[in-house]
């Protein structure tokens, strides 16, 4: 029992240190799928408490990246069913100024086109944004398959189905 | 189609996108672990109504002798069962994410939605067994059949009767809310099929 509070602080350090790894990743799957900043607050706390939860099996994980992605996009897709977020929002106000202040002019084409890149994603439908974010991360398809718990040929055929989607999608909003 | 895009470009493009998504703090971790903790408290809140419930049927049993005992306490009893059941099915906390699939997932949180408008339905037929037994008591007490006690029929027709309708109108808003987020969940679980 008196450990409980020091092994519950490793756990604490272990989570954040994987967090920081993947923050990018993190952060991007987060900006994704849920547009509005207080919502994300909730759900980016909802994650850290599922890996919090899951910290010891994380740590004995064969592959913790595939690991920590399950979690992230299970606790996310839970959030998707329970506040009916799924819609596209715009971008709030603040962040789609702060990433055109950010940007020196000459990228600005870039970062639009960025702005483009991400209303896609978010427009996309649920499954397809879960499986477009994780090969956009560089996941390859053994580790989206073990993620996602479903076959090999299952991945490609909902990839394949995604990525149609999104281009559909960028054209259209060209 | 799919296959001329150039799927490699655009993954390269998303991750430049800027990841200024603040990394979680301790005090993040409490505000979760706050809410599972009101979660666990609604769910037990719930369970101490159907406690109630169940010592209340005992009570009406050995209280009120007769058909008019035993069926009511019969109707608490299955109230309290069917309150624990669905209190324990749609409160119950989440705990291990990465056992779960998103289709999985999906199908748990649909089952849940389904059993709440079921007990919502429940509720309501209660409900409306309520205002029945009140008209029975005043048919009762009207034609002179049975010796109603007068207490008993103003209690039923001044606190209990007004109290189920309410109830039936609350809950009927609360199957309409639970049926657009239905909606919703079967679309979602469709489309991860």
């Amino acid at each position: 029992m008196i450990s409980a509070p020091n092994s519950g602080q490793n756990a604490t350090n272990f989570v954040l240190k994987l967090w920081q790894q993947h923050q990018g990743a993190i952060s991007r799957a987060l900006l994704a799928n849920e547009a509005d900043p207080a919502a994300r607050q909730d759900l980016k706390q909802d994650i850290f408490l599922a890996l919090h939860q899951a910290a010891d099996r994380l740590k004995a994980a064969e592959m913790p990246r595939a690991y920590l992605f399950r979690i992230v996009h299970n606790v996310t897709v839970d959030h998707i069913a329970r506040a009916q977020r799924h819609k596209w929002q715009p971008l709030d106000d603040e962040l789609q100024q702060q990433m055109l202040d950010d940007c020196p002019s000459e990228l600005l084409g870039e970062q639009q086109q960025s702005q483009q890149l991400m209303r896609a994603v978010r427009q996309l439908s649920a499954a397809n944004r879960q499986v477009i974010l994780l090969a956009m991360e560089d996941l390859d398809a053994p580790e989206i398959a073990d993620i996602l718990q479903i076959s090999h040929g299952a991945v490609r055929v909902r990839l394949n189905r995604a990525k149609t989607e999104l281009m559909e999608l960028m054209q259209n909003g060209r | 189609m799919a296959d001329n895009f150039d799927f490699d470009a655009l993954a390269k493009s998303w991750q430049q996108q800027p990841a200024d998504e603040a990394a979680p703090s301790t005090t993040d971790l409490a505000e979760a672990s706050q809410r599972l903790r009101e979660q666990k408290l609604l769910m037990y809140g719930e369970w101490l109504g159907a406690v109630i419930m169940a010592i209340t049927a005992v009570w009406l049993l050995f209280n009120l002798p007769g058909w008019l005992g035993g069926v009511s306490a019969l109707f608490l009893a299955l109230g309290a069962l069917s309150t624990a059941y669905i209190s324990w099915q749609i409160h119950r906390p989440i705990l291990a994410y990465d056992n779960w699939s998103s289709n999985g997932l999906l199908q748990f949180r649909r089952r849940a939605c389904q059993l709440n408008v079921q007990h919502y339905r429940y509720t309501q037929l209660s409900c409306l067994a309520l205002l029945l037994f009140t008209l029975v008591l005043w048919i009762l007490h009207l034609w002179q059949l049975d010796d109603t006690p007068l207490t008993m029929l103003l209690f039923y027709s001044l606190i209990v009767s007004p109290a189920c309708v309410f109830g039936i109108y609350r809950l009927q808003k609360k199957v309409h809310q639970k049926a657009i987020e239905l909606a919703h969940l079967d679309a979602l679980a469709a489309d991860f099929d």
